[in-house]
């Protein structure tokens, strides 16, 4: 933004009550409200953010506002600090705004959290990661895994066929 | 498959129905054919359409291993639609592929995850075609070039094999100071070392090396990973109609 035009505000409501003001330099990179920032300052409007809370538009705000070159530090600051729950937070929130740049960047850190390169975890490592539960009965698990074991990929074909097969 | 299939008998079935939550039950009939199931999703936390984002983003050497984390997961990865995105987010991945031939009439092949090292045998290909028989019994060292049209040079790969049966995959690297890093090749690829690095700007790296016994190199290839499929199936022409 060129420091001659005043700047404007644009004021949100996040999905916690709070109202939060944020500099038309940043409103301007979040891709869905882009268009209405004219109107919405005209007007005095306030624009609801019904999923997106305080902290995690502090977050998103925050990250606006530092050059490219810095958000991945910004980003692994987050990580060490943050379970993926505050990651979880800050994708849907860049996804609802569209800051195309943040949802790239999030995911990407989610999936290094799922899986480092050159260390492939098994199945149960993803599920802690991720907090989630096998819902395959265990025998049907237990033949998976037999598969896989001596089939290699091959057992993707075989799985395919195993599991419809069950469930049918 | 028979055999699997009188694993998979009635008994198993009964078990697995109680394993089964009364919901899922309801719903066996709509999942048997997409697995698309509300309420389990990909991440918890997440609405499937921001997780299958990250996903996309895992390499796919992992699939094999993320598969069985749950139903939604293993429809997931074997979903085209996750393919697709791979596509648009450029995380498509290029696997080498190789035939080797063990004996007569018996052909192994086996693909290379670049990124990983990892090696994975693929399925037996009993009917193959040989697309020039000229090339059976070719001695000593074999070497293909592996550069496709759009490849650059960063992405090269050649795939060679030497007396001692040694199959061993290179990479050229574009390399800003190529005396700092050397070539990591071993004693048996010393003797070829001057042929490889023809250009100071080009290092070979020996990414993988794999020991396929007596088995002769029949056919190598890279490709890029753009369905679930292409996985397994290194190049379909190779499979018509055998002789």
């Amino acid at each position: 933004m060129s420091s001659s035009k005043k700047s404007r505000i644009v004021k949100f409501k996040t999905s916690d009550d709070k109202t939060f003001e944020v500099e038309e330099a940043v409103a301007v990179q979040f891709e869905t409200i882009k268009s209405m920032i004219d109107y919405v300052c005209a007007n005095d409007c306030t624009i609801p953010l019904p999923n997106v809370n305080a902290k995690t538009l502090a977050m998103v705000v925050e990250w606006c506002k530092k050059h490219a070159d810095e958000r991945d530090q910004l980003m692994e600051v987050d990580v060490d600090e943050a379970p993926g729950a505050v990651l979880y937070d800050l994708l849907v929130a860049a996804t609802y705004l569209r800051v195309e740049d943040l949802i790239h960047r999030v995911s990407q850190r989610v999936s290094k959290m799922v899986i480092e390169i050159g260390k492939l975890p098994e199945e149960e490592d993803v599920r802690k990661t991720i907090n989630i539960k096998s819902d395959f009965p265990p025998q049907v698990e237990e033949e998976l895994r037999k598969l896989r074991r001596t089939l290699g990929p091959l057992s993707d074909v075989l799985v395919l066929f195993v599991s419809s097969g069950l469930l049918e | 498959m028979g055999a699997f299939f009188s694993l998979a008998g009635p008994k198993r079935m009964t078990i697995d129905y109680n394993k089964v939550s009364q919901n899922e039950t309801c719903k066996r009939q709509r999942m048997s054919s997409s697995f698309s199931e509300e309420g389990a999703r990909l991440i918890p936390s997440l609405p499937d359409e921001l997780s299958i984002q990250i996903v996309a983003r895992l390499p796919r050497i992992s699939y094999f291993n993320v598969k069985l984390v749950s139903r939604k997961w293993m429809a997931t990865v074997m979903s085209p639609e996750l393919y697709k995105l791979r596509k648009e987010l450029g995380t498509t991945e290029e696997w080498v592929y190789l035939l080797t031939k063990v004996e007569e009439d018996k052909l192994l092949s086996h693909a290379l995850d670049p990124l990983t090292r990892k090696w994975q045998r693929l399925p037996m290909m009993p009917n193959v075609v040989y697309e020039d028989e000229s090339r059976k019994g070719f001695p000593g060292r074999w070497m293909w070039n592996m550069a496709g049209p759009s490849i650059n040079i960063s992405e090269l790969h050649v795939i060679t094999k030497d007396a001692n049966h040694r199959v061993a995959v290179l990479r050229a690297d574009s390399c800003s100071s190529p005396s700092s890093s050397a070539p990591l090749f071993d004693g048996s690829l010393n003797e070829h070392s001057d042929l490889m690095t023809e250009s100071d700007a080009v290092v070979w790296r020996v990414i993988a090396t794999r020991d396929f016994g007596s088995a002769e190199l029949r056919y190598a290839k890279a490709q890029k990973i753009i369905k679930h499929s292409d996985a397994f199936m290194p190049k379909v022409s190779l499979l018509e109609k055998p002789q």
